[in-house]
């Protein structure tokens, strides 16, 4: 049975580490000019994260969708007139109307993962990270495919 | 070299690359904790940043024989850590890439073989740390 002395000492050790390691962390952060510690993490250069009400507006406005989920999901339901485009499809060709990439909901990533791509083309994009189950949600009409 | 020498160095080495690649590029370790999807965005750079550098520190000190209660305590808090975010993310079906040893988000996605790994790695700490100073009186 380890001793409470023995365990205090791994704590107090562990606390020391932990210190090191966020001094050498910050040493090294602003040697390296990086960005402030608790600045947001952007979504990627160029790619705008927008709510279901500015995507909507958007798509008002024009704005092609892209439904980057599998093709079944896309067949059950999906965005008025939004083009299904699955991760596993995405290129990095585009055009140079409004983007806006979408996927089920704020637990699929294949949005960013998808408008980081397209953003590689030289394409502005963005993302709505509430996906289909956020514009339902929002009253927004979803449509299935034939 | 003993037994016990031998698992507390080839821990530490693993976490030394582990932490090493993470320190290269924080803001890309940081975008792998973002699709883990547990964090808020205001803390992915400063864990990316601290954890990188944890895993570096904690490494060396069981490498080179120092701190070896501490840094043996930390390393099996984190497996633990690291083994519930895994696994909360496996069971919820969300299709990352582990991040482990790369900050390549294009990289294997989580799978029970991870899980397996990891759990091998929680267990050889728990021995660095039964073995690493406790029985010292």
């Amino acid at each position: 049975m380890p001793s409470n002395t023995g365990f205090t000492t791994a704590l107090l050790q562990a606390l020391l580490i932990l210190l090191l390691s966020v001094g050498l962390a910050y040493g090294a952060n602003i040697f390296a000019g990086g960005p402030a510690l608790f600045a947001a993490l952007p979504a990627g250069d160029g790619i705008r994260v927008l709510s279901v009400q500015e995507a909507k507006e958007l798509k008002d406005a024009g704005a092609v969708f892209l439904d980057v989920r599998d093709a079944l999901d896309y067949q059950d339901s999906h965005v008025p007139g939004a083009a299904s485009l699955p991760l596993e499809f995405a290129s990095e060709q585009g055009h140079a109307l409004p983007l806006v990439v979408y996927c089920s909901d704020r637990e699929c990533n294949k949005a960013t993962v998808v408008a980081e791509r397209i953003v590689k083309g030289g394409i502005s994009v963005a993302i709505m990270p509430d996906g289909a189950g956020g514009w339902a949600a929002a009253g927004g009409l979803l449509e299935m495919s034939q | 070299m003993s037994f016990n020498t031998f698992i507390r160095t080839a821990l530490g080495l693993v976490f030394v690359i582990a932490g090493y690649v993470k320190v290269q590029d924080p803001q890309a370790f940081a975008q792998m904790i973002a699709n883990y999807q547990l964090l808020p965005n205001h803390l992915l750079l400063v864990s990316a940043l601290v954890l990188g550098w944890v895993e570096l520190v904690c490494g060396l000190c069981l490498v080179f024989g120092i701190l070896t209660r501490g840094a043996s305590l930390f390393v099996l808090a984190l497996m633990i850590v690291f083994l519930a975010a895994m696994g909360y993310n496996l069971q919820r079906g969300l299709d990352v890439a582990c991040g482990c040893f790369s900050t390549d988000p294009n990289g294997p996605p989580l799978s029970p073989l991870t899980l397996l790994r990891d759990g091998v790695l929680l267990v050889v700490a728990v021995i660095v740390f039964s073995t690493s100073g406790l029985q010292k009186r």
